[in-house]
């Protein structure tokens, strides 16, 4: 691995977005053990993302033409967030 | 504003500023857009990257107003010390800036500090002195940190502190005293007096010169002393060149300057190669905390809050996803 040069951007990318799993996934399964409801995660996460969806559409909004973010992407992640809070008041 | 095309694509690169707020949009050959800005005082000297609005590189130094020897150098002569001042970059120059791998070569009057490739940040205290204690003064090399893992090949360090001007009658020969300061000219600068707004000059050995806002004749032409600066000037060259010599009233500042020159043109470099500047994970991991830390804000800068709550949240709901279906397949 440490013969494989990369830019160092793209490193502290792929530690950043490690660390994001991981911690998401410790969240969700400490929730889960604490909880012993699927409720809880799905309510947690389903907000997270729609946090996050909100945040691109605020980003995109803000900086009119950035590339980075399609529409749909935006939608997606909204929609996403969105179904995921119904499933967990179900 | 005007964009001006950054024309230094290898060799060293002076920046002479000269004094006065300035901001200078350069476009890297690799098509990324900086930003130089200069402070009023020219105590900070900032690199950002347009697009992603990060301070790539900032510069604080604190010698402005002085007017100082370089290193114990005398005009026109050579490094008095050479050994004492190797001694100071390796005391003051902080952790990673020099590292085995670093070198300091002087060769006459100029000295030349390679500090690797790999070598992410150079970082120097503000209280510490890289070049310190000199006959007449005291001088700094930059405070300056690269941030963005971006490789710095070169330090340039100009030697002769002493003021050299040219005249706006200057053909490029030297003058002689009479030319606004000990030992008029060497540098043999021809005059750049269309060198205004951008338009670059090209000296005689074929090292550029770019004046940024106003003119560089003012610059050349001004009076002793500090604060009687002119223009801003963008110069690049190979290391030795003429436009790598340029330097101001107080030719310290702009051999610091200079030096910072280099190492922005090293950073606009490394993002023109292919691989855009490499670096291991073993690199990284033996960065210091802090410059770990900046590398990691960067990416999340780049990545965007919003899409790492997306995933953070994705994550966390596939348990609340898991759970509810084993619980619905066991009823």
């Amino acid at each position: 691995m440490s013969s494989n040069r990369v830019r160092p951007s793209i490193v502290a990318m792929s530690i950043v977005l490690s660390a994001t799993v991981i911690l998401s996934l410790v969240i969700g399964f400490v929730l889960l053990v604490v909880t012993h409801s699927a409720r809880v995660p799905l309510l947690v996460g389903g907000t997270v993302v729609l946090a996050g969806g909100i945040t691109v559409l605020l980003s995109a909004v803000r900086q009119k033409g950035d590339r980075r973010y399609s529409p749909i992407a935006i939608v997606a992640a909204i929609a996403g967030g969105a179904m995921l809070i119904m499933i967990g008041l179900r | 504003m005007r964009r001006s095309t950054f024309l230094a694509s290898s060799g060293a690169l002076a920046l002479v500023s000269c004094g006065g707020a300035r901001s200078i949009p350069v476009r890297a050959p690799s098509g990324r857009e900086f930003l130089i800005t200069t402070s009023a005082d020219i105590a900070t000297i900032s690199l950002r990257d347009v697009k992603t609005g990060i301070n790539v590189l900032t510069m604080n130094q604190s010698i402005v107003n002085q007017t100082v020897s370089f290193g114990g150098l005398v005009d026109g002569g050579t490094f008095a010390n050479p050994s004492f001042i190797k001694a100071q970059l390796l005391q003051s120059s902080g952790r990673r800036a020099l590292s085995s791998r670093s070198s300091l070569s002087i060769d006459g009057n100029m000295a030349t500090v390679n500090i690797g490739s790999a070598v992410t940040s150079v970082r120097t205290d503000p209280s510490s002195y890289l070049m310190t204690r000199s006959d007449t003064g005291v001088t700094t090399l930059p405070f300056a940190r690269i941030r963005s893992g971006l490789a710095v090949q070169q330090l340039f360090v100009l030697g002769n502190a002493h003021a050299r001007r040219s005249t706006s009658s200057d053909t490029g020969q030297d003058n002689g005293a009479g030319d606004n300061g000990p030992g008029g000219n060497p540098n043999g600068l021809p005059m750049c007096d269309d060198t205004y707004s951008q338009v670059p000059c090209t000296l005689a050995d074929g090292s550029v010169v770019i004046g940024i806002t106003s003119t560089l004749g003012s610059m050349w032409a001004s009076g002793a002393g500090a604060g009687d600066w002119g223009a801003p000037v963008l110069a690049a060259g190979p290391p030795g060149s003429i436009a790598s010599q340029l330097q101001c009233t107080a030719g310290v500042i702009g051999a610091e300057l200079a030096t910072v020159g280099a190492a922005i043109q090293s950073i606009l470099s490394a993002l023109t190669q292919a691989a855009g500047g490499t670096f291991t994970l073993q690199e990284f991991l033996a960065l210091s905390q802090a410059e770990q830390l900046a590398l990691v804000t960067d990416a999340i800068a780049v990545l965007g809050l919003g899409d790492v709550l997306i995933i953070l949240g994705a994550g966390i709901s596939v348990f609340g996803l898991l759970y509810a279906l084993w619980t619905c397949q066991g009823a």
